[in-house]
């Protein structure tokens, strides 16, 4: 099969990769890079269990070939802590118990960090934009929101 | 709680961080070396007879390392009872519903395996099909098993008191029809298998509820012993009833598996996610209520006719839950219930918490109607019919703990109801519903668990025990039951489970039995261990174990806790005496061995009942009909919270699923010929963040006597609740009573629009 | 599911890509932000031989005023830029709106103008999986000769569900194409065909460069609503997209009013511009707009709602554009 030469920048490492060119994004993170924590939950760019971050924008890896995104930094859920210190968010979405099958928790994640790299302080509604992208079946989205919104600062309404 | 000093704490679950890290792996992210990739063929008919198949072509595209059709399989059909067996996990003679499996290709990548589908001749002869229940009970339908005359999957017919009498002698009788379609469980992993069969056996990794209850009919479809089944740990990513039976896509990656000796991996699409594992009944509810003058209740009548789908599946369980939870939630003596489970060609249907949604919803909305028609509070009417610990049932079940009628003060309270109900601006509206669940069952073939725990050198233990975590939290669950009884912290104990080669057997993740049953299992395991430790420990501090505690990583004498020996000293004591510490323990159901689903309905179902009420407020756009979610408020008697954190995150999970999810918004179309025209998250409604409002959870305690330190189950008494709860504050909002669900815009201004039309009509 | 297999072409120019373009004669495609696109792929609505990379394409990029006061956005820029740039919000705001609808977040970071204006039409029995599909005959926008959602239906009535055209056809813009043998400016009602099988003018070769908006008075107002059943996500069930210009007396002087996501092709009510223009603003006055609207629309049973449904929605999305607009929230 033809494969071209594709260098990839994730979390922080220069990827050097021979791939097909209809390969997707999301399939590079999980089967080339063994990145497992990026899900697969439709492929059509609807449950956003596929996130990652492209220049700290969260994005949907199923929807961008791979060979399109060389030059850009991308950073998968596997970035996000410091050896055994959980990233903030992280932290936040296990205290809060903003986590429960975690399928959705790693998109969630990105989504969440994305928002408040961007803007610190959300207020719950932009909170909700942000992740509306994020399917998730087990939360009802409450503690999603109140991790989210501890760190933000601002109050969660009732 | 004070007396505790583990369980009924709020911490964080002991899972959670390897699955925010990333490093938890589901069935689809594993693989072995050598493995091969799996795709199935699937029927494009709604029902054909399979004629011939011919793999010849595909079996020599390079690449191609097995392919399997029904003819690869033992003739061996599988069904939750020995009365359902009809299914055959890879079918043989014919197919039953568009998506059905009739072949699977494993090969060394995706797109061969794709490329091989195509080569694959079948020839078909297409049959009539039918695709709606009531159809199919029609005389000249067409026939969906041989041996299942008139498509009847199950019948359930409970018919206790004097219904008719009661009714005739009622001050108000309501009646209506209420309709809904399909649901999805949407489970946010898509089913995935990953098998490997050597000359050991077969190991198979794969989303499920209830491994031990794979191991058996995978054993049976393969014609291999149990024993020699391994279906093992993996991180699960939902499972919502839909995964709680054995899955074709399980047996066909074992078959591939074992043709080609290679490991095999197969992964559905969101697309088979819809269509090829489970669906939620479509239903219709027709019901009859009387009351007194005093709002007592004093029949229901009510008969269901449920789509089953192609297979029977757990259909005897589906089709009696609603009369159950219906008799557990009011107290009235005439219950007349016929439920018809019927086959057509659509995908099969599981368990679900709220099907059918007609039936509960149903009965909420006309509670609601005859509460107005006596100028009562809906509130009032129903704290006079809520059942009391001691209650008995008309099938002769008794309610033990039991704290309903204050789930319904507490919600009512945190709603504001008393100050909303009536008072709300037009277009606004507010209702209640109430739920009652039955925790832990025998579901016909095997209802008990069992556990180990076992301690170790460091002074740690380890819980060994067949119960598995599809993501609502059991692992961290049976940890803190453990170490509370053990006298350790959570992080000192190690869990093993759902692996059953090496757990205890265990009755499965549904049935709201985990905390009861395995949470129980766990609790006895650790007793018999301490109280070995504590032998161990008396002969070190020449005390009586009786008067021994373990607490705190202490073992000391009542009232001298000055004078303790560290748990990890004893143990490792207790080791260099040559004895090793394991404690067994297991817990049985205690409900009527005698009481089945279809031949006898009557006894004591299960051994917990948990209670809840819901409360919804909405606000409806009386031009589009579309209804916004304003307030959602539940509140759960959960019999005592072994984590309360864990606790509200099943009731919020519960209040979505049954508000947003299974009273507004989501529902399967189909196709003249039987196709799912909505199998994605696009046109299948799934509610996102910006559709709801926070979930307020409320946990109420009733300490019950079978469950652990009280404990029966997590909240989903709320994923009956809510339908009530959001179907009745549309009710409120509109003044109308929505016979369909869900309450979709569409719904909601056919409504309004006929209100109108009637009132035009009066004046 | 993976996509079919590609090559994957990286011209240095957008004349490279326009030659490229040509020589596939349909079988080299464009993925723009591909937000849309990939999803076709993965299905097998389209099976190109190569895809271009939008590396060539990046430099149209960019929203800034044109010499004659107006505005010019390049066909890549995102959807996101859109919603957030002050110079769409300062006299366009209908098409700020209008971005806003559209999916989530990430995929407004992503999904592009030109993108947006060149999706393909959809219908729920066409937006189907591979297997699905091939379970009954192939209908027109397949190459078939029947339609699934009519019943003897002699056409292909996809619906085109772009939220972003609506409001470009009330603002009047123009669309810039550029082709192997040079460039054309069109007005951006042209650029639709009316055919659901085929619902833009582009042929192998051309790709659309650039949207063009004649300027914006001080009192011009605008609105977009759109019918959707969750607050995200969805695409148009209906679109409504309005543009007033108002005088010094409050009098109207200009009205567009464009339908969406109800026929293959944006639709304009002129008659609403006949009845608005010399008007102040009344409730009957909305009235008989909003009944021109709906007399207009037609759509068919080819989406996940009923088209009865659809239908009467425009007459009452008609009213609430009309009245954001007027609002000064446009």
């Amino acid at each position: 099969m033809n494969k071209i030469p594709v260098s990839l920048n994730v979390n922080g490492r220069e990827e050097n990769l021979e791939i097909p060119p209809h390969k997707t994004l999301l399939e590079v993170i999980r089967d080339d890079l063994n990145l497992t924590g990026t899900k697969c939950g439709c492929e059509d760019g609807t449950c956003g269990t596929c996130t990652v971050l492209l220049d700290g924008a969260a994005v949907r890896s199923c929807l961008l070939l791979a060979a399109e995104v060389q030059g850009h930094e991308i950073v998968t859920i596997e970035g996000l802590a410091d050896g055994e210190r959980l990233h903030p968010v992280q932290q936040a979405i296990v205290n809060h118990g903003g986590v429960q099958c975690g399928f959705c928790t790693p998109g969630m994640i990105l989504s969440a960090k994305a928002l408040l790299d961007k803007q610190p302080s959300p207020t719950e509604s932009v909170v909700r934009q942000a992740i509306s992208g994020n399917l998730c079946r087990c939360t009802g989205y409450t503690k999603i929101v109140e991790s989210i919104m501890a760190l933000s600062g601002q109050p969660v309404s009732s | 709680m004070s007396e505790y000093s583990v369980v009924g704490k709020r911490i964080p679950r002991t899972d959670s961080v390897p699955r925010v890290t990333g490093e938890a792996k589901y069935s689809a992210d594993l693989s072995l070396p050598g493995m091969l990739y799996a795709k199935v063929l699937r029927s494009p008919y709604a029902h054909a007879k399979i004629l011939n198949i011919d793999t010849s072509k595909a079996e020599r595209l390079p690449g191609v390392r097995a392919i399997i059709t029904g003819k690869d399989a033992i003739p061996y059909k599988w069904g939750v009872f020995a009365y359902t067996r009809d299914m055959q996990l890879l079918p043989s003679d014919k197919v039953r519903y568009f998506g059905e499996e009739v072949a699977a290709v494993a090969a060394i990548d995706e797109d061969i395996a794709r490329e091989a589908l195509d080569l694959i001749q079948v020839d078909f002869e297409p049959l009539p099909w039918v695709l709606d229940a009531e159809e199919a009970l029609l005389e000249g339908a067409p026939q969906i098993h041989q041996d299942k005359p008139g498509n009847i999957s199950v019948r359930i017919f409970v018919d206790e008191g004097e219904v008719d009498r009661a009714l005739e002698e009622s001050y108000l009788v309501q009646e209506d029809r209420f309709s809904s379609p399909e649901e999805n469980y949407c489970q946010l992993e898509p089913y995935a298998v990953l098998a490997n069969f050597d000359s050991t056996g077969l190991d198979i990794w794969c989303p499920n509820a209830g491994p031990h209850m794979k191991a058996r009919p995978l054993s049976n479809a393969l014609g291999i012993p149990t024993s020699e089944v391994r279906v093992r740990k993996i991180t699960i990513g939902g499972h919502g009833g839909g995964r709680s039976e054995v899955s074709p896509a399980d047996f066909m990656a074992a078959l591939l598996s074992r043709k080609a000796r290679r490991p095999v991996k197969l992964v559905y699409t969101r697309e088979e996610n819809f269509n090829c594992v489970r669906q939620v009944h479509a239903a219709t509810t027709h019901s009859r209520v009387g009351v007194d003058r005093e709002g007592r209740i004093t029949a229901v009548d009510m008969k269901v006719i449920m789509d089953g789908g192609a297979y029977a599946s757990t259909g005897p369980i589906a089709a009696s839950v609603a009369y159950i939870m219906i008799e557990e939630a009011y107290k009235f003596a005439n219950f007349r219930y016929e439920a018809i489970r019927a086959y057509t060609n659509k995908p099969p249907r599981g368990m679900y918490p709220h099907h059918p949604r007609t039936a509960y919803g149903g009965l909420e909305l006309q509670l609601d109607v005859l509460a107005e028609k006596l100028g009562m509070d809906p509130l009032e009417l129903r704290i006079k019919n809520a059942v009391y610990e001691g209650y008995v049932t008309p099938t002769k079940t008794v309610i033990t703990s039991c704290a309903e009628v204050e789930t319904m003060i507490k919600a009512a309270e945190k709603a504001g109801w008393k100050e909303k109900r009536g008072a709300l601006p037009p277009g606004r509206g507010i209702g209640m519903g109430v739920g009652s669940v039955i925790s832990g069952f025998p579901m016909g073939i095997r209802g008990g668990s069992g556990a180990f725990v076992r301690f170790n050198e460091d002074g740690d233990a380890t819980v060994i025990s067949g119960v598995v975590d599809n993501g609502q939290g059991n692992d961290s669950m049976i940890a803190q039951i453990a170490a509370e009884e053990l006298g350790l912290s959570v992080d000192k104990i190690k869990v093993v489970t759902a692996d059953t080669s090496m757990t205890p057997a265990d009755q499965g993740a549904y049935s709201q039995a985990s905390t009861v049953m395995s949470g129980g299992a766990v609790k006895a395991a650790a007793a018999d261990a301490k109280n070995q430790l504590l032998q161990v420990a008396a002969e070190m501090l020449e005390a009586n174990p009786k008067d021994l505690v373990a607490r705190d990583g202490r073992i000391y004498a009542k009232g001298s806790p000055d004078r303790f020996l560290d748990i990890a000293k004893v143990a490792r004591t207790a080791l260099s005496r040559d004895h090793a510490i394991l404690g067994r323990g297991d817990r049985w159901p205690s409900a009527d061995a005698k009481r089945e689903w279809v031949k006898n309905p009557r006894g004591q179902v299960a051994s917990a009942f948990s209670f809840g009420t819901a409360v919804a407020e909405v606000e409806v756009d009386r031009e589009t009909g579309r209804v916004k979610l304003l307030n959602m408020v539940a509140a759960h008697d959960c019999g005592y919270p072994i984590n309360p954190l864990a606790v509200e995150q099943q009731i919020q999970r519960s209040a979505l699923e049954a508000g947003p999810e299974g009273t507004l918004l989501e529902k399967h179309a189909w196709t003249a010929n039987g196709q799912n025209l909505n199998a994605n998250f696009l046109d299948y409604w799934f509610p996102l963040s910006t559709d709801v409002p926070n979930i307020d959870p409320i946990i109420v305690t009733s300490n019950d006597p079978f469950g652990p330190f009280g404990a029966k189950e997590g909240g989903l008494s709320i994923s009956v609740a809510m339908v009530g709860a959001v179907a009745n504050a549309v009710q409120n909002a509109i003044g109308v009573t929505p016979k369909q669900l869900p309450i979709t815009p569409e719904v909601v201004l056919r409504l309004l629009e006929e209100k109108e039309k009637q009132s035009e009509a009066k004046s | 599911m993976q996509l079919p297999r590609f090559d994957f072409l990286q011209p240095r120019s957008l004349q490279e890509a326009c030659s490229i373009l040509r020589e596939g004669n349909g079988k080299v495609s464009v993925l723009a932000g591909g937000t849309a696109f990939m999803v076709a792929l993965r299905s097998r609505l389209h099976t190109p031989s190569a895809v271009i990379s939008t590396k060539a394409l990046s430099e149209l990029s960019y929203i800034r005023e044109a010499s004659d006061g107006g505005l010019v956005i390049g066909a890549m820029t995102t959807l996101e830029a859109l919603e957030n740039s002050p110079l769409v919000a300062n006299g366009y705001a209908v098409l700020g709106q209008a971005a806003r609808f559209v999916g989530v977040p990430p995929i407004r970071h992503v999904a592009t103008v030109g993108g947006n204006l060149c999706l393909d039409t959809r219908c729920i029995f066409y937006n189907q999986s591979e297997f699905w599909r091939k379970a009954r005959p192939d209908c027109f926008k397949l190459g078939g000769d029947v339609c699934h959602a009519i019943d003897k239906g002699r056409r292909c009535l996809a619906v085109y569900q772009g939220d972003l055209a609506p409001a470009l056809v009330a603002l009047g813009a123009r669309v810039r194409i550029v082709g192997v043998s040079g460039e054309k400016v069109i007005p951006l009602t042209q650029f639709y065909t009316g055919n659901g099988e085929k619902p833009n003018v582009l042929e192998p070769g051309d790709i659309l460069a650039e949207v063009q908006i004649p300027p914006s008075s001080g009192n011009t107002w605008g609105g977009y609503e759109k019918l959707r059943v969750r607050e995200g996500m969805d695409f148009p069930l209906a679109g409504v997209a309005v543009s007033i210009k108002t005088n010094a007396n409050g009098a109207i002087d200009q009205a567009r009013l464009v339908l969406g996501a109800v026929a293959p092709s944006p639709l304009e009510v002129p008659e609403a511009t006949e009845l608005l223009v010399g008007q102040k603003l009344t409730d009957s006055l909305l009235e008989s707009v909003a009944q021109k609207a709906y007399d207009r629309a037609r759509p068919v049973a080819n989406l996940a709602v009923d088209a009865s449904y659809r239908r009467k929605m425009v007459r009452v999305l008609v009213k609430r554009a009309i009245g954001r607009a007027v609002s000064g929230n446009g």
